[in-house]
């Protein structure tokens, strides 16, 4: 039973608002055209895609407005009652930029004051991140994931939910993701220079960057045969997804592009299809001259001279965190049209670019299209949407060893051990987060690196003190003089970029958020990884760093406060009894009251066994109570 | 604004501060040594920056430096330069 069917999707963006109005916008002979920004204040010649904010009051961040728009209209779609969902085994799976980072420039500059009196820009941070509001609000108990995985976000959500699905740890899930227009992606993307100040154009010759834009999306997953019973009809199902990463730097693609093509054919190999199977594909295409070449001439060594291909991009900005799933839902709305839409503005292709992209829309036979998404540190996803093949057999869920354990150090490496890691991994200017990630792994003693290895890094507040930094030069400088690296190194997967960098780690890589029990969920998400053999090992790197930020928010922990401001752990899991070295851990679905934590969530009381067991030893994990904040 | 070595050795203790350049100390930074790739190994968001801090610290317009790479050929190209267009 574990075809992963999509039985509903619900999407928004400058497209429009619902299936029916994107698929007509998305062959509309005349495309809307970027404006300059209404909602932030700006002296910079950018034009972005917003869209209406919906009116629901009772929530204050945009990305989340937009989220519920697209669910209302997925769960609809999927013919989903709340009380079907209630009897249902639901997963969640947010991917989300904007959402998950604190960005409030006013509190930021009372905070900085030492003025905490006034925490109500914190409140809804903390009690809004994507999947676990998701899971309050629908009253679920599955595991509930948000990914921030920068620009592959998206993507991500759905590669996460196929897991679920595969090894029969979920029967439903919702998978979407989210983003708006901020100040900071705003600011940090001109600070980037890969901002245009004109209509984006991918895969042109004279591309200069990309328009940022607002969206969201959801896909309901589940077993077709299940949808069919409440009189839903599912053609399509998510075939495949590769994962990979390119291990190389933390904003740059590796120029061969070699990873974003494992991931690609990891995905049809999953999807059962060749090349020439695939009707057409969505490509990430943000109209960045790196992007754009590095994606196309991968493209093309994957699918010769069948290619075709198209980036919609132009009709919708990069609406990062959203992008991966708004542009799997355009491609299943392409394929049900059984027709590819053109790539828009694309004048002159570039002499860089292999294959052109489409330049007309297309008849196609509506059997599979792949959908590929590019990140930041070189996350890249790539997604199969297919017609539906026959139920197979659950994979099940797989014993979890523990091979390794390292908790962080109390604090930052010193200069002299912080000079010798980066010499060492021939890293630059790593932030204060990722040092502490990059001190755990090292204590773990053991070669993290290959294919077959995956990283999850957890965090609540992310490399938190950088973003202040990011926030200091908004409120102290012209936007012209805002500094690049503060951005690029204040995302949340910055962290996770830097050690697959060091170590070399090329398989799935999660950056996991959240505040009720993300160590929880990211132990959860190991097991999957591991049961659906989409690795052999996993790397979980949980941290989390002293800041303003975190110093605000921890004002509002009921119960369970953290021992420590700064910390986490370090733990090499692995599904091979022969790498058993510390025992079994076991992730029990059960919830437990609350108990002392390190940073992160991670149970002071978990950190002790670990640090005395032996092969034999059974640790169970149970999930924290979610009650554990003051909102 | 002082005599070229004093400049030169406080923009070399300036830029290990602005580019983290953690396992350099000032006398590192050879006067002729190419700022990137082989050379001190800094990239092109490295440059992004170092417009920028051109800009914070010596008030050089940005307008007046893009796209003039020989600025940026070595360390003492960038001193020289900074030296004779600072307005700050």
């Amino acid at each position: 039973m574990s075809r992963a069917g999509i039985s509903g999707v619900g999407v928004i963006s400058a497209l429009g608002e619902g299936a029916e109005a994107t698929r007509s916008a998305l062959f509309a002979p005349s495309p809307r055209l970027p404006e300059p920004p209404r909602r932030i204040e700006t002296e910079l010649p950018l034009t972005v895609f917003e869209i209406p904010v919906p009116d629901i009051p009772e929530i204050p961040g945009l990305p989340l407005r937009f989220l519920l728009r697209a669910l209302d209209e997925a769960l609809a779609d999927a013919r989903l009652t709340e009380a079907e969902l209630r009897s249902r085994r639901v997963g969640i799976a947010i991917g989300t930029t904007v959402a998950c980072q604190l960005d409030n420039l006013p509190s930021h500059a009372r905070f900085r004051e030492g003025d905490f009196g006034d925490l109500s820009s914190v409140i809804p941070y903390v009690r809004n991140m994507p999947a676990e509001y998701l899971r309050r609000r629908l009253g679920v108990d599955g595991p509930a994931l948000t990914v921030s995985n920068a620009c592959s976000s998206g993507a991500d959500a759905l590669t996460i939910a196929l897991g679920w699905l595969r090894t029969g740890r979920c029967d439903l899930v919702i998978a979407g993701g989210c983003d708006s227009v901020s100040k900071v992606a705003f600011n940090g993307f001109n600070a980037l220079r890969v901002s245009s100040p004109t209509p984006c154009r991918p895969f042109d010759a004279e591309r200069s960057g990309l328009n940022l834009g607002d969206a969201a999306g959801v896909v309901i997953l589940e077993a077709p045969e299940r949808a069919r019973k409440r009189g839903v009809d599912v053609e399509y199902e998510l075939g495949g997804a590769g994962k990979t990463a390119d291990g190389f730097h933390i904003t740059q693609p590796e120029s061969s592009g070699k990873e974003l093509e494992r991931a690609i054919r990891i995905a049809l190999e999953q999807s059962e299809l060749p090349p020439d199977g695939i009707d057409f594909v969505n490509a990430h295409g943000t109209g960045t001259p790196v992007n754009d070449r590095v994606e196309s001439n991968v493209l093309a060594r994957v699918f010769g001279k069948t290619l075709r291909y198209q980036s919609t991009k132009a009709l919708t900005g990069h609406t990062l965190g959203a992008a991966g799933t708004i542009e799997a839902v355009f491609a299943k709305l392409m394929l049900e049209e059984r027709r590819a839409a053109p790539s828009r503005r694309c004048e002159h292709v570039s002499e860089e670019i292999p294959v052109p992209p489409l330049r007309e829309s297309v008849d196609i036979s509506g059997r599979a299209a792949v959908s590929t998404s590019l990140a930041f540190g070189g996350s890249n996803a790539a997604l199969v949407l297919r017609k539906c093949r026959a139920a197979v057999p659950d994979t099940g869920l797989c014993d979890v060893f523990v091979s390794g354990f390292a908790p962080l150090p109390d604090k930052a490496p010193e200069r002299d051990e912080l000079v010798a890691l980066c010499r060492k991994y021939a890293l630059r200017r790593p932030d204060r987060l990722t040092q502490l990630a990059l001190a755990a792994a090292e204590r773990l003693g053991v070669e993290l690196g290959g294919d077959d290895t995956a990283l999850l890094t957890v965090t609540s507040y992310g490399p938190a003190s950088t973003t202040c930094r990011v926030l200091d030069d908004i409120l102290d400088y012209p936007e012209e003089e805002i500094l690049p690296t503060g951005f690029s190194h204040s995302v949340i997967n910055a962290a996770a970029s830097y050690l697959g960098a060091a170590h070399r780690i090329h398989g799935p890589t999660f950056a996991v958020v959240g505040f009720e029990d993300p160590f929880y969920e990211a132990v959860d998400l190991a097991q999957t990884l591991l049961s659906a053999r989409a690795c052999r090992r996993v790397l979980i790197v949980a941290a989390d760093e002293e800041s303003l930020t975190s110093q605000a928010a921890e004002r509002l922990r009921r119960t369970g406060k953290p021992a420590r401001a700064e910390g986490g752990c370090a733990l090499l899991l692995c599904s091979d009894p022969a790498e058993n070295r510390r025992g079994v851990l076991v992730p029990s679905g059960k919830t437990a009251p609350g108990r002392r934590l390190l940073p992160c969530g991670v149970p002071e009381d978990l950190a002790e066994k670990l640090n005395s067991s032996d092969r034999e030893t059974r640790i169970v994990l149970d999930r924290l109570e979610p009650s554990h904040w003051e909102l | 604004m002082g005599d070229v070595q004093t400049f030169r050795k406080e923009l070399k203790e300036n830029l290990i501060d602005w580019l983290q350049l953690m396992d350099k100390t000032a006398d590192d930074i050879k006067d002729e040594e190419p700022l990137f790739k082989e050379g001190l190994g800094l990239d092109s968001l490295d440059a992004v920056e170092i417009v920028i801090l051109m800009q914070r610290k010596y008030g050089i317009p940005q307008s007046e430096v893009e796209n003039k790479r020989e600025i940026f050929a070595t360390f003492a190209t960038l001193a020289d330069f900074i030296m004779a267009n600072r307005t700050k």
